[in-house]
């Protein structure tokens, strides 16, 4: 019986190499972000035309931006964290990552569609959420570091910090421009359209909530008249 | 029917019970939240003209009028009466001395705003009079502070330009130099020579602009900002000098400025600004919902005493803002309301009050519509916090903790305490104490300095295995490059 079973699940479940398959995670998630920031302008066209990124590393680094959000709020040294732990909220915390990276695809897809991008929505998001690599490992190493830090060395702790913001820009702009395959002058032109895109979809959201709140009004007074005058 | 009556009277006494008001006093933590926090200022008396009684004990037949200030010097109380045109003075029981203001001619006051008293002199903002009186100890007028020869004020009766003289509130420093605040002055605070001849004016607000305004201001014409009226600057309120000649200034809310100021001899703010919220009074918005004004505090007094602790009075909630010598808040009180037999309730309740000062170890505030004067007395609490300033004040830093320690046991919430006891616990040496009642205390600095010898001391005992690992790895990497220079000789040996 229980040999039978042994060669059942040798037979039928795929053999997993533990070792190959951290040595592929590495590989994903370390070496191909890294060589993206090094050399942004090749490994960002290899990025379209070979295929090299993934769909998990993505959604991958879209979880550790949250979790770094989040680390950060709660394990960031005395000195820096001025935050009322009473103030904080994890459904916020996702939400704040998620919604500005859902808008800002939206946004420049509308953008590049009307300007003659080669990418497609999912090139757009992967590459916004492959820039989260620096933001990410730096805003962790900068947490830790801010726990053995003095008055006087808060400057480390902001250093890396914005160092990781402005890393993230940067692989944003370049990967951004090898997915549409732009020239320098017309990603500078769509990054403008985009932020004005934002704009207007915040305001159409705007707009739309307050429209359905009336509605919601006007159908809820019918109702109460309805109930108060017939029943 | 005699039970019904029974229990209607037990519940009617219930009802009572109920509805009389709990007063819970607050505080602000360091995160800006409200917290409660003990009581430190209770009111224990109220004198006005219905109990106001003489040395002897018999009713004195004067009608308070509008009640604008109150000091004291040495055993005596000055109260300013600016509808009854008088000065009161009380002696330390709060009985009836005598009153001037009265007389004739210079010995006559109008509609008097504020009274200073000195060794020499008693110096009284006649502002009806357009005048600073300056009267001897037995009431008899001495001299007047008349208007500066400044283009500012009339030069004569009928000068068209200037403006009247109207000195609203007085102060004189020990060595007899008298600053004054006058209706519609811009320029600041007015300061004249100890005979009262005018030197200069010292300490003006500045007009702040912000970066849109002066935006739009770079784009606006010359006729266009004639229209737009003038930008003045923040007019003072009040001011107070203290033992050392510095000039305690309130002045009134204006947005970018500083409410509370400490200027020294050359007009500049010298105040301390250490504590964990800015000096504005109430920093939370009010509830819409509640009784309670809302808006921001408007500070009408300022009074200083002997080892740097000042309070201010807040007009909008009839409040009494205590600040220590480095800027923290340390109690709130007071509160204003009507409830009508205020003779019987320990609750300190105002209608708008005018002045407060400080008076040996109590606190007094006139009110200018109850027309009272409210005598508040501090409980252990507040006692004991004023005790722990003035020896943090002193420098007697072992003394201060250990008051320290006794406030916590009344009041856990107070983090002015945790951040005390860390300060001294810093000084002794005890670094990581310091380092834990500091992070309780929110106090940033004196957790740096106790966590930077703490850092140091671990580090003495960690480094010697973080070196020997390091060792080990490079002894390590070397065997094994090594162990590859050797196989790969080998091959090539192999290859030949």
């Amino acid at each position: 019986m229980l040999n039978k079973l042994k060669t059942f699940i040798k037979l039928h479940l795929p053999k997993i190499d533990l070792i190959q398959c951290w040595k592929q995670f590495v590989q994903d998630v370390f070496k191909m972000p890294l060589s993206l920031m090094s050399h942004p302008i090749s490994g960002f066209d290899d990025f379209k035309r070979e295929k090299t990124f993934k769909g998990y590393v993505a959604i991958f680094y879209l979880v550790m931006m949250i979790f770094t959000q989040v680390i950060a709020y709660n394990a960031n040294g005395f000195l820096v964290n001025k935050n009322n732990p009473k103030d904080f909220n994890l459904l916020f915390s996702i939400a704040l990552v998620i919604f500005p990276v859902v808008i800002a695809v939206i946004a420049n897809w509308a953008t590049t569609a009307l300007m003659d991008g080669k990418g497609t929505m999912t090139d757009i998001f992967r590459v916004i959420t492959y820039s989260f690599f620096p933001y990410v490992w730096l805003g962790l190493l900068a947490t830790i570091i801010s726990n053995f830090i003095t008055a006087d060395e808060v400057i480390f702790f902001t250093f890396f910090q914005s160092a990781g913001a402005i890393l993230m820009v940067y692989m944003m702009f370049f990967g951004l421009l090898g997915i549409h395959e732009y020239g320098l002058f017309k990603t500078i032109m769509m990054l403008v359209f985009t932020i004005v895109a934002v704009a207007f979809l915040l305001f159409i959201m705007l707009l739309f909530l307050s429209l359905i709140q009336q509605m919601w009004a006007f159908v809820s007074s019918i109702y109460q008249e309805f109930v108060m005058r017939f029943l | 029917m005699k039970k019904i009556i029974i229990v209607m009277m037990t519940l009617t006494i219930l009802l009572l019970a109920y509805t009389l008001p709990v007063h819970a006093s607050y505080n602000y933590s360091p995160l800006m939240d409200v917290i409660y926090s003990a009581e430190a200022l209770i009111q224990t008396n109220v004198i006005d003209t219905s109990n106001l009684v003489d040395t002897s004990g018999n009713r004195v037949s004067v009608t308070f009028g509008d009640l604008v200030d109150v000091f004291t010097y040495e055993d005596f109380i000055y109260i300013t009466d600016s509808t009854q045109h008088k000065v009161y003075i009380l002696d330390s029981q709060y009985r009836y001395v005598g009153q001037f203001g009265s007389g004739e001619g210079n010995n006559k006051l109008l509609s008097p705003r504020s009274t200073v008293v000195t060794k020499d002199y008693i110096y009284v903002a006649d502002h009806g009079n357009q005048r600073i009186a300056v009267f001897n100890h037995q009431f008899e007028w001495v001299f007047s502070v008349l208007a500066p020869s400044d283009p500012t004020f009339k030069q004569y009766p009928e000068d068209p330009k200037g403006y009247d003289f109207r000195p609203t509130k007085v102060a004189v420093d020990k060595t007899g130099r008298i600053y004054a605040i006058a209706d519609q002055i811009f320029e600041g605070i007015l300061d004249f020579s100890p005979d009262g001849t005018f030197s200069r004016y010292v300490g003006a607000n500045t007009v702040t602009l912000s970066l849109w305004d002066a935006f739009w201001l770079r784009l606006t014409s010359e006729e266009q900002r004639l229209a737009q009226g003038y930008r003045l600057a923040t007019t003072f309120v009040n001011l107070h000098v203290d033992q050392k000649g510095y000039l305690y200034t309130v002045s009134s809310v204006t947005e970018g400025a500083k409410i509370v100021k400490k200027l020294n001899y050359k007009g500049i703010d010298v105040l301390s600004r250490n504590g964990y919220i800015p000096q504005v009074g109430d920093i939370a918005s009010m509830p819409q919902n509640t009784a309670v004004p809302s808006g921001p505090s408007q500070f009408v007094d300022i009074d200083v005493n002997d080892f740097g602790n000042y309070m201010v009075l807040d007009r909008t909630r009839g409040r009494i803002f205590t600040y220590d010598f480095e800027g923290n808040l340390l109690y709130i009180a007071g509160q204003l309301g009507n409830i009508g037999s205020s003779s019987t309730s320990r609750q300190s309740l105002f209608l708008r009050p005018t002045s407060l000062t400080y008076f040996q170890d109590s606190v007094l505030v006139v009110d200018s519509m109850n027309k009272n004067l409210v005598v508040f007395q501090y409980t252990e609490f507040g006692r004991l916090v004023n005790e722990a300033t003035k020896y943090y004040y002193e420098g007697e830093y072992v003394l201060a903790k250990q008051t320290w320690e006794q406030v916590l046991t009344l009041n856990t919430n107070y983090f002015l305490a945790y951040a005390g006891i860390s300060k001294s616990e810093l000084r002794e040496g005890n670094f990581e104490q310091a380092m834990h009642y500091a992070k309780l205390g929110y106090d940033d600095i004196t957790y740096s300095r106790a966590y930077q010898p703490y850092r140091y001391s671990q580090l003495v005992v960690i480094f010697p295995y973080i070196i020997g690992i390091g060792l080990a790895g490079l002894v390590f990497v070397f065997i094994k490059s090594v162990a590859k220079a050797v196989s790969l000789s080998k091959e090539e040996e192999d290859v030949e």
